[in-house]
């Protein structure tokens, strides 16, 4: 094989393996887990969650450890632990570094469930690229999304992802490491756009799992997931991302992976919510974090900063939050005055 | 601030390096044959490597010849060449030639290139003449010594005691210690905001009056049309720009001239707006062209040298404050007509007649306090901030290497794109300087101030209606004026708090005062006064288009929220 240098994977969660393995096809990895007794268990099993993990991958504990000998890094951690991980990084991280982030969430500056829309400052929310390079010295970051579920890239499936970062090399260096025959990567400059369809996606996710538990079939899916694109693009360019983003692998490709697989975390709070049951057990039983969660609360936020209209997310986030049924969701969306057909493309 | 405040009276301060004969621009002058032909050669493999085959050289020759010929027919200068026709149309005749009977004796078209980068360099290239130094430094204060004493007339009575040296008119803040000590470590590149033709003369002065050694800038080759400026500029490091020019090989030229000259050390000027700021307000964007030659030499520079030796390179930002522009009502003229479906008469060139700037400078000179310089902060290339040693330091105060940024799985590597996105991050980092080392000046606050009142009084609908109003029915209560400037006031002193602005210290002074002088150094140069005060003591205006001007000044602050 080649003698790449090794790269660094944060994170020893599903997603981080599974990145781990395809990344352990072309190099060596250095994968961080936090915590020294799983490091341990996962030295000795060579297992995560049931998957083997490729020979090449070395767990490592020490954060100065993976920056002295990686320059090419992969955080995959949830945007809720983030900032504590690129904190605790920042003094070992130098301009040489690449950083490309495969999270699909936002950060923001403060208490999301205290916060008051009126009152917020969009600056203060902020994508995981734009943590990096407030919390650190890096300049070259890019990130990571697309229709990846954690578990079919564990089987060896076929997929692809995409890269996005204003930097070429970043995308090059990235293509470089990740690339396989089973596993192609896709380059796109507007990191922003690419960022924001990763993580509105989610919530798109939680009400396809509630249509699924609702017994719903696939027209209904079909409108969700095309209409919750279309919002996905409004809320975007609100933000000042690019639409096209939005109609790739990352956007409608992501989309449609999350949407129909019971497999993804967020379409089974959504598929137990429309069965009853209350969100707070859903969330306890899940143990990892659902994103779309978070993403929701975040997504009400900016929404209701703008003072614009977001129906499915609005919706969506009164059943989770604010015990509206989902039956009557699903009625008050139906009854939305509805116009052309694929009039986003025009935005 | 840190290091050494200098008062009025210690200007101009000692050279950094007393022997002018060690300064890099006379260096680079000293050996301009050599300088211009490294200039060619870099030039030339730049170009060989953006178009690759023949046949992508010869269609950009051919490009190049439209494009000048053009140039030649519409908008011949004085300052051309008088062989300009017949270069052409031999080079012409060479490429029909070469197209024709390629290999049989016909010029290929690498020759021919260079015959058009060695034209294009000689003709951007300055000199730098120490006699010609020596006699401008001795003969300008002289020169406006002698206006200030015998300056008769009307304006210059009303602001009567107030005859200060040129020193004393000019207050300058900004670290100028750090800046004098690392013009001695290693290339300053100054880039102040562009008000005015006047900026290169004024700051390549005050730089020289802080004993830095002389800078070298590109001016516009039309101001080389005047024969006393083309003397001075020519022989005082001024290297010629043509904005007429704009094909491909006249710009790598120039870009390549630059980074040349930074390699080599030369003290550089870059106006990143690229010209003069039309509406008035601060520029927001810039242009990286020039800007990028600065990333890029830094990164040769760590080609070429072992790491602890590579020279740095330390960018500057400068904010230039002007109470009056001499060339306001063109510029606003020019902006006005782009932006809007009205029709503006344009204005002749300002600087058309000598008498015309002698005015100016008359009345520049007699101005109780004409300007103000601020320097922002030393960075390096990408932005960072630079300590007094030179070192760098990023947002988060860990100390940086800065060719890492250069470095890729741990080797140096060419990679445009990368240094592109660089030039944009440098370019943010000197927008945010300006706007927070701008000096606000009374006549800005009092312009800014009454326009947003007229704005409001008006019931804004759009620019052009407002512009259009007639004079006449401009009359701001003067109480009004006074309110919203205390107003303005408590605000500015929130955002200098902040470190997001800079105040004059006239601002100190009450409000009343405050109009007076605003009022005072604003109306003393146009002829149709942008503030008026009326009959009944209201405060009105004689040329919206102007007050508009000056109010852009303080555009981006949000200001207007808090009248």
């Amino acid at each position: 094989m080649s003698t790449r240098r090794p790269v660094g994977v944060i994170g020893a969660g599903s997603f981080g393996s599974a990145i781990a393995n395809l990344l352990a096809e072309n190099q060596d990895v250095l994968l961080y887990e936090r915590n020294k007794e799983s490091a341990d268990l996962i030295r000795r099993t060579r297992k995560i969650r049931n998957f083997e993990l490729s020979d090449r991958i070395i767990v490592a504990d020490s954060l100065a450890h993976i920056a002295s000998d990686c320059f090419l890094l992969f955080p995959v951690v949830p945007s809720a632990f983030f900032k504590s991980m690129i904190i605790d990084f920042a003094p070992y991280l130098r301009p040489d570094h690449i950083m490309i982030h495969a999270t699909k969430g936002l950060h923001c500056e403060f208490d999301i469930d205290k916060a008051d829309a009126k009152n917020i400052r969009l600056k203060e929310i902020k994508t995981m690229s734009e943590l990096i390079l407030q919390e650190t010295g890096i300049v070259r970051v890019g990130c990571l999304a697309g229709p990846n579920l954690a578990l079919e890239i564990m089987e060896r499936q076929p997929a692809a992802t995409v890269i996005a970062s204003r930097f070429d090399e970043v995308i090059a260096e990235g293509q470089a490491a990740l690339r396989s025959e089973r596993f192609q990567v896709y380059g796109n400059k507007d990191i922003l756009g690419i960022e924001l369809s990763g993580v509105l996606k989610n919530y798109v996710a939680i009400a396809s799992g509630a249509l699924n538990g609702l017994g719903y079939g696939e027209n209904a899916r079909a409108l969700l997931i095309t209409r919750g694109m279309a919002e996905m693009i409004y809320i975007g360019k609100a933000l000042g991302a690019d639409k096209r983003a939005f109609l790739g692998i990352a956007g409608i490709g992501d989309l449609i992976a999350t949407c129909t697989s019971p497999k993804s975390r967020n379409y089974t709070v959504g598929y137990r919510i429309a069965k009853g049951e209350k969100l707070d057990d859903i969330l306890r039983d899940i143990g990892e974090v659902a994103e779309g969660v978070r993403t929701l609360k975040i997504g009400k936020l900016i929404v209701d900063h703008l003072g614009a209209s977001a129906p499915l997310l609005q919706t969506i986030s009164k059943v989770l939050f604010e015990d509206l049924s989902m039956d009557r969701a699903i009625k008050l969306l139906m009854r939305y005055p509805v116009n052309d057909d694929a009039e986003y493309l025009d935005i | 601030m840190t290091g050494r405040q200098y008062n009025p009276q210690d200007y101009p301060l000692p050279y950094v390096i007393e022997d002018i004969h060690q300064w890099p621009i006379y260096k680079l002058s000293e050996d301009k044959e050599g300088f211009v032909d490294e200039v060619k050669k870099r030039t030339h493999y730049r170009l060989k490597h953006k178009f690759k085959t023949e046949k992508a050289l010869r269609e950009e020759l051919a490009k190049v010849l439209y494009q000048e010929r053009i140039r030649l027919t519409e908008k011949p200068w004085k300052a051309d060449p008088p062989d300009e026709k017949q270069f052409w149309n031999s080079l012409k005749s060479k490429l029909i030639k070469l197209e024709q009977h390629a290999g049989d004796g016909a010029a290929t078209e690498n020759e021919l290139i260079d015959e058009i980068l060695d034209r294009y360099t000689n003709e951007i290239v300055g000199n730098f003449d120490i006699g010609a130094f020596t006699f401008a430094k001795a003969i300008l204060p002289q020169f406006f010594g002698r206006v200030l004493a015998a300056a008769p007339g009307k304006w210059f009575k009303t602001i009567a005691g107030n005859v200060k040296t040129i020193h004393e008119k000019i207050p300058i803040t900004g670290d100028v210690e750090k800046i004098r000590h690392l013009a001695t470590k290693g290339t300053i590149i100054v880039v102040p905001t562009h008000f005015s033709n006047m900026d290169s003369i004024m700051v390549g002065w005050l730089l020289n009056e802080l004993g830095l050694p002389a800078f070298t800038y590109g001016a516009g080759l039309n101001l080389f049309n005047i024969g006393i400026l083309s003397y001075f500029m020519s022989r005082l490091g001024a290297y010629k720009l043509d904005r007429r020019k704009k094909n491909a090989l006249y710009l790598e030229t120039l870009k390549n001239y630059s980074c040349v000259a930074i390699q080599r050390g030369a003290h550089s000027i870059f106006f990143p707006g690229g010209t003069r700021s039309r509406s008035g307000t601060l520029e927001k964007k810039l242009k990286l062209g020039l800007l990028g030659t600065a990333v890029e030499a830094q990164k040769l520079h760590y080609k070429n040298f072992p790491e602890e030796t590579a020279p740095k390179i330390f960018i500057v930002p400068c904010v230039i404050n002007y109470h009056f522009v001499l060339e306001a009502q063109g510029l606003i003229n020019d902006y006005l007509k782009e932006i809007g479906k009205e029709r503006f008469f344009r204005e002749n060139d300002e600087y058309s007649t000598s008498f015309k700037l002698v005015r100016f400078m008359l009345k520049f000179l007699s101005a109780s306090s004409s300007l103000s310089v601020s320097f922002g902060e030393v960075m390096d290339v990408v932005g960072n901030k630079v300590d007094a040693e030179g070192e760098s330091h990023n947002h988060l105060g860990q100390k940086i290497n800065v060719k890492n940024y250069f470095l890729t799985n741990g080797e140096l590597k060419d990679d445009n794109q990368r240094d592109e996105e660089y030039t944009k991050i440098l370019g943010e980092r000197i927008v945010d300087n300006y706007h927070r080392y701008n000096v606000v000046l009374t006549s800005h606050l009092v312009c800014f101030t009454v326009f947003e009142l007229i704005k409001r009084k008006l019931n804004y609908v759009d620019l052009f209606t407002l512009l259009r109003t007639p004079v006449e029915d401009i009359s701001i209560p003067h109480d009004e004026v006074v309110q919203s400037i205390n107003n303005l006031k408590e605000r500015l002193k929130v955002l200098y708090d902040k470190g997001e602005v800079l105040m004059s210290p006239e601002l100190r002074w009450n409000v009343d005062k405050i109009i007076d002088h605003g009022m005072k150094n604003i109306n003393l140069y146009h002829t149709a006064s942008p503030l008026t005060i009326l009959s009944n003591g209201n405060i009105g205006s004689e040329d919206l288009k102007l007050l508009y001007y000056y109010h852009n000044r303080l555009d981006g602050y949000e200001l207007e929220k808090f009248i």
